[in-house]
């Protein structure tokens, strides 16, 4: 697991020119909310001095009564971020083909070539993620009913608020445990449809989750990608926290460090597929050695 | 033998000493009090009670019948008054209408006076509204007058099912939070007292939205209990008695006191502390020991504010009940030297609500204990004036802007909380202060007798300035301690201070101060609606200067003539401050008495406004909006910038969250 985590990390750092360009896409889309709001935000506010209370530290009179005067903006910006988030859904799946199938390959690492590793397999991930989300509604209803029961006959019985509170956190921790399974379980699919070219989706997820039972340690590998970004975003809000974000400078300084930290995530997300790749190779690889050597022992057996 | 009669005796002595000792110190009328024997069944969850009543006659009008208030009733069916309002409904818990030991009541066994058992003449009454199916105030008609100065007593014997716990009384599991519980009886007022026109009985129905009213007394309550049980009360305990039949009786007596609650539970972990005479005693949850300091040490800043500023606590000694999980509906409740706070496990020390409740419920020992008055009629007296000292506590022991949340940068003060809690409302104009709590039919009573009343007396000091403020609030406790005050004598007083200290009208004008922020539900909303200026050109053109034209074309520095328009958009009228900062760094303070719907400041000269600040020290915070208070032409673009960084960061990270 720990030589497909850093084998996965030398591909990735190979691949900087294509993780820019994803990172410029989501500074792209990012600025089509952003400068609109930034735009409303400066006419609505300009002229009182109450907003400029939100510079310093976070005021919470500032905060309540600028919010309730640009509330129509924030409505519309929050709707705006739903529908960007929708449409980023559908280029998450996109750029997973050209990660998955051209990520440390010297050659072929253009970004044309990228993008044309994207459209190929765009509709069969696609079909992927759709089941994987199918299967992930059922799993979150299939935990949260059983939860909110055992929760609700708990409040009733239980003497001790933390055991209510330890039941809860361990109903999130599993429920989180089973989403990454079935992640993990997406990413092998699409690794094996790529590498098998093949199209038959639903088959492929049910061998993926065999070879999820049967490697556990894939699931471990997720879980260390998933835990990065949380610990630099602990990192960057303590930094913010420090700089103080109250003058043009610190904006600016703020804004990049933001901005670097995005295209961490992106380097992340990437680190992570590629060394899903690099591990689901390497136990294919050991699965069809120990099979050859096997016809080789049976082979070699005399004959009686 | 001689050892448990020696203890006997000695705690028999001890309890005289005690009442002998309180005897010399008496603080208020004592007309109304109480010697009750009350054994709790922790199985059926219900009590049986003997209630000897004293009570005198302190008025000047002779008194034909009693009324009593039955509380406990409120909670007998879906049709009583309470349940009616609150669609059965109270601060989030609800009543359980599927479990026939959720509901609780109280039954008069007997009456008894002069040795008549007068019961069956006594009958349910409904001064508030005409629900005959409510039983919360019992009238008896008396054989003869009481006159004034003359006593009586009145020999209850009754039972009670506690209900499961709702409107802050009742048991969940083997917990029991004892309030309300016993007959207790109205307020006989003369004519013209508080504003009435007529003598009689104050003695209103149980309401979703109302506290209650009572005459002062002393009271000594024996309560029986099984002997595992730790029990809390008003009063001091005197005495305990172990009974050979698993239980045990706890003595506790309580003078000067309106009311008695008290409290059971095999579970509590007693903390003891002190703060200069006083016994603090903390009957807390096993898993929430790690928080007892934080009901200590509020309690004792809120002891020592209130010293220091009202008066010293009258008191021997206080209960800290904290309810368990379970019955949190019993949380945030007051009743004299007794109060129940609220905490959870876990919860981090950024989160105040365990400090603003025990200083809120300690509060109520003054607004309500001690100045008695009329919760039904004038909540505004008790909730308001002591949310605004709870206000004043949290914000000077636990910061200005950071007493109710200081966590992961996220601040929020106590007393801008009270006031965006008036501000934000989507109707401010629901109800108004001074309304008699059960008809706020809009909504608006939570508003109305706390936030709102408690930042309009924190406007007041903010005009008068603490040290008047603190004179008028010294005046009003000792005129007014183990008495009924009404509003009027709260503003007659503040007049008074006003007139002594000769503070001009045009600072404030008392009455008018009051008429539109207590009795009417006017707001207060003054906005900087614009700032211009223009050059005034120099003199030049053709002139006639004694019938010969001449051409004039001066040469002077450049002239503006600068001005700004303050508009009222409320119809409150408050005298303000007005702020007015010019390009060259120059400040001038204006005052305006704010009557006007337009006022216009207009300057000449060689500088321009920049900004203009209405009360830049923001003391009037009954302001709707200090967003439009101020003005600016010098444009900043920081704050956008800003926030608009953490939109583009946030919708970037929302983004890969999909990816």
């Amino acid at each position: 697991m720990f030589k497909s985590y850093i084998e996965g990390f030398l591909i990735t750092i190979k691949s900087i020119k294509l993780i820019t360009t994803i990172y410029g896409i989501t500074l792209l889309l990012g600025l089509l909310v952003a400068i609109p709001f930034f735009n409303s935000m400066k006419g609505s506010i300009s002229g009182s001095l109450l907003p400029m209370e939100l510079l310093k530290n976070f005021d919470y009179t500032s905060y309540i009564e600028t919010g309730s005067e640009i509330s129509d903006l924030l409505a519309l910006t929050i709707s705006l971020i739903k529908w960007m988030g929708a449409g980023y859904f559908i280029f998450g799946i996109f750029f997973t083909g050209g990660i998955i199938s051209l990520f440390g390959n010297n050659e072929v690492n253009k970004v044309s070539n990228f993008f044309r590793e994207c459209s190929y397999n765009f509709w069969r991930f696609f079909r992927t993620v759709l089941y994987v989300l199918i299967l992930q509604l059922i799993s979150f209803v299939a935990v949260l009913i059983p939860a909110y029961l055992v929760l609700k006959s708990m409040q009733k019985t239980v003497e001790s608020e933390s055991t209510l509170v330890y039941t809860a956190i361990g109903f999130l921790l599993f429920y989180i445990m089973i989403f990454s399974i079935f992640n993990v379980i997406s990413d092998i699919t699409k690794i094996k449809l790529l590498k098998e070219d093949s199209r038959k989706v639903i088959r492929n997820i049910w061998s993926s989750l065999k070879f999820v039972i049967n490697n556990p340690a894939v699931i471990i590998l997720y879980l260390l990608h998933y835990l990065a970004p949380l610990i630099l975003l602990a990192g960057y809000l303590f930094v913010e926290n420090i700089i103080g974000v109250s003058s043009g400078f610190t904006i600016f300084l703020v804004l990049i460090i933001q901005q670097f930290y995005i295209w961490m995530r992106i380097f992340n997300k990437s680190w992570l597929i590629v060394s899903e790749r690099v591990f689901y190779d390497f136990k294919k690889l050991t699965s069809v050695q120990v099979k050859s050597d096997q016809n080789e022992i049976e082979n070699e057996i005399p004959a009686v | 033998m001689k050892y448990k009669l020696f203890l006997i005796l000695l705690s028999l002595s001890i309890s005289l000493l005690y009442s002998q000792n309180l005897e010399d110190n008496k603080l208020s009328p004592r007309n109304a009090n109480y010697n009750i024997k009350v054994k709790l069944d922790p199985i059926n969850k219900t009590i049986s009670a003997e209630e000897i009543l004293n009570w005198t006659n302190i008025t000047k009008t002779p008194v034909k019948d009693l009324q009593f208030h039955l509380y406990l009733n409120a909670f007998k069916n879906s049709e009583s008054t309470f349940m009616k309002e609150s669609r059965m409904r109270h601060r989030g818990f609800s009543s359980d209408r599927e479990d026939s030991l959720s509901w609780g009541w109280i039954d008069i066994n007997s009456i008894v006076i002069e040795e008549d058992d007068i019961l069956s003449s006594a009958k349910f009454v409904h001064p508030d509204d005409s629900n005959f199916m409510d039983q919360t105030v019992l009238m008896i008609p008396l054989k003869r007058e009481i006159k004034p100065g003359e006593s009586i007593n009145v020999k209850i014997n009754f039972n009670a099912k506690l209900p499961k716990i709702m409107a802050r009384t009742g048991y969940s599991d083997d917990y029991f939070l004892v309030g309300q519980w016993f007959p207790k009886i109205g307020v006989w007022e003369d004519a013209g007292q508080r504003g009435r026109k007529a003598a009689g009985w104050n003695c209103h129905q149980f309401h979703a939205n109302s506290e209650f009213y009572a005459d002062f007394g002393n009271y000594d309550v024996n309560i029986t209990v099984p002997q595992k049980f730790i029990v809390g009360a008003t009063g001091v305990n005197v005495n305990e008695l172990i009974n050979t039949n698993g239980t045990k009786t706890l003595q506790f007596i309580a003078n000067d006191v309106l009311d008695f609650a008290w409290t059971a539970s095999p579970n509590f972990v007693v903390v003891k502390d002190k703060w200069k005479n006083l016994e603090i005693k903390v009957l807390l949850q096993p898993q929430h020991l790690s928080q007892a300091a934080r009901h200590t040490e509020s309690v004792k800043n809120a002891l020592e504010y209130f010293e220091k500023h009202l008066g010293p606590f009258p008191y021997p000694s206080l209960t800290i009940v904290d309810p368990p999980f379970r019955g949190l509906a019993s949380a945030g409740m007051e009743y004299p030297m007794f109060i129940t706070a609220g905490c959870l496990w876990g919860i981090p020390d950024g989160l105040k609500y365990t400090e603003m409740v025990t200083i809120h419920e300690f509060g109520h020992n003054y607004f309500m204990g001690i100045l008695a008055s009329n919760e039904f009629e004038e909540a505004w007296l008790d909730e308001g004036f002591n949310s605004w000292y709870e206000n004043k506590i949290m914000d000077k022991y636990y910061g200005e802007k950071s007493s109710m949340v200081n966590l992961f940068g996220f601040r929020i003060g106590d007393t801008e909380s009270s006031r965006l809690d008036y501000t934000q409302r989507k109707n401010p104009f629901a109800g108004k202060v001074n309304q008699f709590s059960w008809t706020y039919k809009n909504g608006g009573y939570g508003t109305n007798s706390y936030s709102k009343p408690s930042i309009v007396l924190q406007t007041l000091e903010n005009i008068l300035g603490s040290e008047t403020m603190d004179e008028v609030m010294k005046i009003y406790y000792d005129k007014w301690k183990f008495k009924h005050p009404g509003t009027n004598h709260f503003i007659n007083i503040v007049k008074e201070v006003v007139n002594n200290k000769k503070i001009p009208a045009s600072k404030i004008d008392v009455d008018k101060f009051f008429d539109q922020l207590i009795n009417s539900n006017d707001i207060c909303d003054y906005k900087v609606t614009s700032i211009a200026s223009y050059s005034v050109p120099a003199k030049t053109g053709i002139y006639d200067d004694e019938k010969i034209k001449t051409f004039v074309n001066e040469k002077k520095e450049k002239e503006f003539e600068t001005k700004t328009i303050i508009t009222r958009l409320g119809e409150v009228k408050l005298p303000i401050e007005i702020k007015i900062v010019f390009d060259d760094g120059t400040e001038i303070l204006e005052n305006w008495n704010g009557e006007s719907r337009n006022k216009t400041f207009k300057y000449f000269g060689n500088k321009k406004i920049e900004t203009v600040h209405i009360d830049p020290k923001n003391k009037i915070l009954v302001e709707m909006s200090f967003y439009n208070n101020s003005l600016t032409v010098k444009n900043s673009s920081s704050v956008a910038w800003k926030y608009a960084a953490k939109v583009l960061f946030w919708v970037q990270n929302s983004m890969l969250s999909l990816f």
